[in-house]
């Protein structure tokens, strides 16, 4: 494999997990304890997330060399809003009106999230090659979808009994799941988790070198 | 030489089991004072509290080390403050389950006994108060009730407690006598009023509670007390002895406020601790969702703990600096 190639992978991987967006740099949160309720909701607002964080940073990485370094902010935003709109039109229009009914407040709240912001200040200086750039966002938006839709299939499983609306067979019910403090330590038991395989894996590396 | 240890930093010889036994002491009497009111139930809720926080203590010793430490009994004791906070009608996995999140998500992932940042029973309580509202603050009627049954209390006369009644902004007709021998609807832990002193001072003598902490915060709920009072029919008197002897003020005053784990260490912090958890306690008691919401105020004022003592003491140590150097120009 070509060093640039497996450059590319590292980085999508190293966004996608081992510094995910949602666990370990703790961005993004609001959508995921708000609205991560069900896996429909997790899944639709995933899917908008990854293809206007993607479309997002792309453009705005091809065109930050010609906007002034105090407007890249607002200019970053209002493009991002713009993607958000046409996902949130495309969610009513063409997948679900009841879905959409549910999400459109957090649609347009995703563009000023503190993730999007993040990627528009500080993903520059970290990635500097296109190619990076869009690695990194790939692996971000990856990382943050997976994140919001593990915490909303546990959190439809523990308040409904069902998962993507389809009954699993067991009558225990947790409807107080849906209350944000509960996906507040969903995700905290999620980040410790992490932190975990983590730690594992650096001993087992550690391991192998002494070894070598 | 100096001898590395681990939170929390207690005097010489007193060892965590030491402060949790004498906390489990002062329980009994409460818990008779509930049992010669309401039967064997608030025993029993203890009693699930306990089991509770002793299964989840055990489980997640294993999984972190393998090596589960109940004999400290600081998980029974989370366990029996939880039990001891609930209303005699709550069904018994309530406790079960508050005990469980008090240690499996507010104790055991802060590294266990003497690491946590709020308290466990405080935060278990809490937890109950968000996701079991209906189950939590529905109270007997002690007028209607000799022994509650064990299983099915749909039948049982219901009552609001004072603190209801003020929340509503009516009048109230519990009286002194009624507030000091514990005739009225409360959690558990909370209708010994006198026991509840009693306790304080025994905690005092063993050093396990302080009255820095302790007195600014009744002398605080006082003043706001008699300042403010929730119902505008009620007079100074009657607002200041509804708000310190019923629902879990006084409770959490002497239990959750003196955790020696989360309180903080220095004396000038400790009073201004004592003032905030007031000035807390009494905020939501006004402006709260839940009638008692006491445990709210303890978490909150938990993490400004560190922040005060680190603070408190740097200012005194300004002022001692700045005296001497005044003392000796």
């Amino acid at each position: 494999m070509k060093p640039s190639v497996q450059r590319f992978f590292t980085t999508v991987w190293d966004a996608f997990l081992p510094n995910n967006v949602v666990l370990v740099q703790a961005l993004g949160l609001c959508p995921i304890l708000a609205m991560g309720i069900n896996l429909q909701y997790g899944v639709t607002l995933s899917v908008c997330t990854i293809v206007t964080l993607v479309l997002t940073d792309l453009i705005f990485a091809l065109i930050q060399k010609y906007i002034a370094k105090q407007l890249q902010a607002p200019a970053y935003v209002l493009l991002a809003s713009a993607f958000l709109f046409g996902a949130a039109v495309l969610v009513h229009v063409g997948i679900s009106a009841e879905i959409y009914a549910h999400l459109y407040l957090f649609l347009p709240l995703m563009a000023v999230n503190t993730l999007y912001v993040y990627r528009c200040v500080i993903a520059p200086s970290v990635t500097p090659t296109l190619l990076l750039r869009l690695a990194d966002s790939i692996g971000t938006a990856f990382g943050f979808s997976l994140v919001l839709c593990v915490a909303s299939a546990l959190r439809e499983m523990a308040i409904y009994g069902t998962l993507w609306g389809i009954p699993l067979g067991y009558e225990a019910r947790f409807p107080e799941a849906s209350h944000p403090f509960i996906g507040f330590v969903l995700l905290g038991f999620m980040a410790a988790a992490l932190q975990w395989v983590k730690t594992l894996s650096h001993r087992k590396h550690s391991q192998e070198e002494v070894d070598v | 030489m100096l001898k590395p240890s681990s939170a929390p930093y207690l005097r010489n010889a007193q060892r965590p089991a030491y402060q949790s036994y004498g906390v489990l002491l002062c329980l009994v009497p409460l818990i008779v004072l509930a049992y010669v009111h309401y039967g064997i139930r608030p025993l029993l809720l203890v009693l699930s509290g306990m089991l509770g926080a002793i299964f989840t203590e055990f489980v997640c010793g294993l999984f972190r080390h393998g090596r589960p430490k109940i004999s400290d009994a600081t998980c029974i004791v989370t366990g029996s403050l939880i039990g001891a906070m609930m209303s005699p009608l709550t069904p018994f996995w309530v406790p079960m389950i508050g005990s469980a999140f008090a240690i499996g998500v507010a104790k055991m992932p802060f590294g266990g006994t003497g690491r946590n940042i709020f308290n466990p029973a405080a935060a278990g309580m809490a937890f109950c108060a968000v996701c079991f509202p209906t189950r939590l603050f529905v109270y007997p009627d002690p007028a209607f009730t000799n022994s509650l049954p064990l299983w099915d209390t749909s039948a049982v006369v219901t009552a609001a407690s004072p603190t209801a009644q003020l929340n509503s902004g009516g009048t109230t007709s519990y009286g002194w006598v009624s507030l000091l021998s514990g005739d009225f609807p409360g959690p558990i832990g909370s209708i010994g009023v006198l026991i509840l002193l009693a306790c304080a001072v025994y905690l005092f003598m063993r050093h396990s509670a302080s009255p820095l902490i302790l007195l600014p915060y009744l002398l605080v709920c006082t003043i706001i007390a008699a300042l403010f009072p929730r119902a505008a029919s009620v007079d100074t008197v009657t607002s200041i002895s509804l708000e310190l002897c019923t629902g879990l003020l006084l409770f959490s005053g002497v239990f959750l406020l003196n955790d020696p784990v989360t309180a903080p260490r220095f004396w000038l912090a400790r009073i201004l601790y004592g003032v905030l958890a007031a000035i807390a306690t009494m905020l939501l008691r006004h402006f709260g969702r839940f009638e008692c919401s006491e445990f709210f105020a303890v978490m909150l004022v938990n993490s400004f703990s560190p922040l005060l003592d680190r603070s408190c003491w740097r200012l005194t140590a300004y002022i001692k600096r700045k005296s001497e150097e005044v003392s000796r120009t």
